[in-house]
């Protein structure tokens, strides 16, 4: 769960959280964006619970598709990243080789 | 080198026009004013689709093959796969019940970005179908006990537990298409999902049921595209203020009829269908609920007028009870059941006690009843102890014994001439607001009103193949099971509390 207070049923929130999370089946292509996001960003907390791994953190978590390749010995793409995702919060952008979630609920691309 | 995915995804937009030629109103009306722009973040084309899809399956497939060669099905715990002889099928009817959703949608919806993720969201309801009926025939073939299995969506659709799907489940394709998106894309698939298909597997690892893990977490892998289809139009529609109001209404009530059906149930599979529980349902709710999509989704929405629903805290207050009062419910009805349900022994009811305080006060002395009637020779139900019948709620279709049997906050009135009943002011309200969309639905006990219970059981179709034998059973190892004589014998006539 994540370390952020707890959102309190039936009040209003103070401000809105900034954390966003994905979470990756487990899998050989899972252990290795674990580890690479566990090497990149030490500050994010990753729960693992047998089926899968719960990675949160605040702002934006990225996933970059070459260096996911690199460490996992073989071309993977943003397709089968995605095949190991089973659910995510926050705003997901799919673009070029790059997989991120950001809490910035609007970005520029929605608002033309 | 590949193209970019960009740059592709903006140029087949391109290739969008407007009919020249026929009617271009949408075929299903919308109260809301639904502008042409809208964006789908995955910006899913059709041969990723595929490919994507093509290696969910290869994969999945392929595990549900490893667990028939390594004889997994074995290690699994009883008491799981039988509370999953409901359950899954339940899930079963919700995929349906999107195909046809879903439908309407991607033809009323005029923006072609949005429609192209909402196809793709059919193609995955579909696959999802295929996928629970896989996992099924393997139940089927490699359990040790296929009875109700064999004819787990017929009898479903008969039972009351699958009355709560149906009533549930049925709004993804009832009324105005934008509140079918907030109830299916933003409340089910987001919020409540996640429960089910993301931490059920953990629980489904831990009672030794690796298959379901596998294939839940491969739907849920879609179920992260029909977020994003739902984000995209919420943002579609908010850039139009008149849509504000309504869709705030459609949030307040798809939030408490989702909470209602879906906390009840899944639930009671966690909880009452497990006998290694890696968690509390009331920690997964405030995780993945009141944290993740209120704290992390809905509250970001809230410069654009998105309020979280009013009855949020008193979601909160009830959903630590509603999945015991379910199962308090289900338990009482076993005869009715095409799985055998479970009595809770003293591990169980020291689990419960001490995660959720009080607990044995309300529910303890059911329980031990329960076990003490479990054997035929006893000659007694735990039916014939309740004082009648607890009403169905006309909105919900739980029993009226909601949120806890002993603080029932049931409403009876009449509407037509019929008496009715509802479980809480929540689904009062739903049902005052439209309340064609509720009354038509016949209660089970009304269906059943002065038949033996016997009777009930054979029109049901609950009966193993030797012809005598229930299907359903009060605990998963019964040493002389109880057969259709043993409740004729009883002579337990169902009586509707409704009746006049």
């Amino acid at each position: 769960m994540s370390e952020q207070p707890s959102r309190s049923a039936g009040v209003a929130a103070p401000a809105p959280r900034e954390t966003v999370g994905i979470s990756l089946m487990t899998s050989a292509d899972t252990e290795a964006a674990v580890a690479m996001i566990r090497e990149e960003r030490p500050d994010v907390r990753i729960s693992f619970r047998e089926a899968f791994y719960k990675i949160e953190g605040e702002g934006v978590i990225e996933f970059d598709m070459a260096r996911l390749s690199e460490r996992l010995g073989r071309p993977i793409d943003t397709d089968i990243f995605l095949v190991n995702m089973s659910t995510y919060y926050g705003r997901m952008v799919v673009s070029d080789g790059v997989v991120a979630i950001h809490s910035d609920i609007q970005p520029e691309r929605f608002r033309d | 080198m590949a193209k970019s995915l960009v740059e592709v995804h903006e140029k087949s937009k391109s290739y969008d026009w407007d009919f020249t030629v026929g009617d271009k109103t949408p075929k299903y009306p919308t109260r809301y004013i639904v502008p042409k722009t809208g964006k789908d973040p995955f910006r899913m084309l059709v041969r990723d689709y595929a490919k994507m899809e093509a290696e969910k399956d290869d994969r999945t497939y392929g595990f549900i093959d490893g667990s028939i060669r390594m004889r997994m099905a074995d290690q699994i715990q009883p008491r799981f796969m039988e509370a999953l002889k409901l359950t899954l099928p339940d899930l079963t009817n919700a995929e349906f019940q999107a195909v046809a959703g879903v439908g309407m949608i991607a033809l009323s919806i005029q923006n072609q970005e949005l429609r192209q993720g909402y196809h793709a969201q059919m193609m995955d309801e579909v696959r999802h179908t295929q996928l629970e009926m896989a996992l099924r025939r393997y139940y089927v073939e490699h359990w040790r006990d296929p009875s109700g299995w064999d004819l787990a969506q017929k009898a479903l659709y008969q039972h009351p537990g699958g009355l709560v799907s149906l009533a549930l489940f049925q709004n993804f394709n009832t009324g105005d298409v934008i509140d079918s998106v907030i109830n299916l894309n933003v409340v089910v698939e987001t919020a409540y999902t996640n429960i089910l298909l993301v931490a059920t597997p953990q629980t489904a690892i831990a009672n030794g049921d690796h298959a379901l893990a596998t294939t839940f977490l491969s739907i849920q892998s879609d179920e992260s595209r029909h977020m994003a289809n739902g984000y995209g139009t919420l943002f579609a529609v908010l850039q139009d203020h008149r849509n504000v109001d309504p869709l705030n209404e459609a949030l307040e009530r798809h939030f408490w009829h989702t909470h209602r059906g879906l906390d009840a149930l899944v639930g009671w599979q966690s909880e009452y269908g497990a006998v290694v529980r890696p968690w509390t349902y009331k920690d997964q709710w405030q995780e993945w609920v009141a944290d993740d999509f209120i704290g992390s989704y809905i509250d970001r929405f809230a410069d654009h007028g998105v309020k979280p629903p009013t009855r949020l805290g008193k979601v909160a207050q009830d959903v630590p009870w509603i999945h015991h009062s379910t199962a308090l419910a289900l338990a009482a009805i076993w005869p009715l059941n095409f799985w055998r349900s479970d009595a809770m022994g003293p591990a169980d009811m020291d689990w419960f006690e001490k995660n959720y305080p009080g607990w044995h006060d309300v529910y303890g002395g059911f329980w031990e009843g329960y076990a003490a009637l479990a054997d035929p020779e006893v000659g007694r139900l735990i039916l014939q102890e309740l004082p009648s019948l607890p009403p169905f709620c006309q909105v919900c279709q739980l029993p009226c014994i909601m949120p806890r049997p002993d603080k029932s906050e049931i409403r009876v009135f009449e509407y037509n001439g019929s008496k009715m009943a509802v479980c809480s002011e929540g689904c009062e309200w739903i049902f005052n607001r439209w309340p064609e969309a509720h009354a038509g639905r016949k209660s089970f006990w009304a269906r059943y009103h002065g038949w033996d219970l016997a009777d009930v059981i054979i029109d049901l179709g609950y009966i193993r193949p030797d012809g005598r034998t229930l299907m359903g059973q009060p605990t998963v190892d019964m040493k002389r099971p109880w057969t259709i004589d043993d409740i004729r014998r009883i002579g337990y006539e169902v009586k509707d509390p409704l009746a006049s």
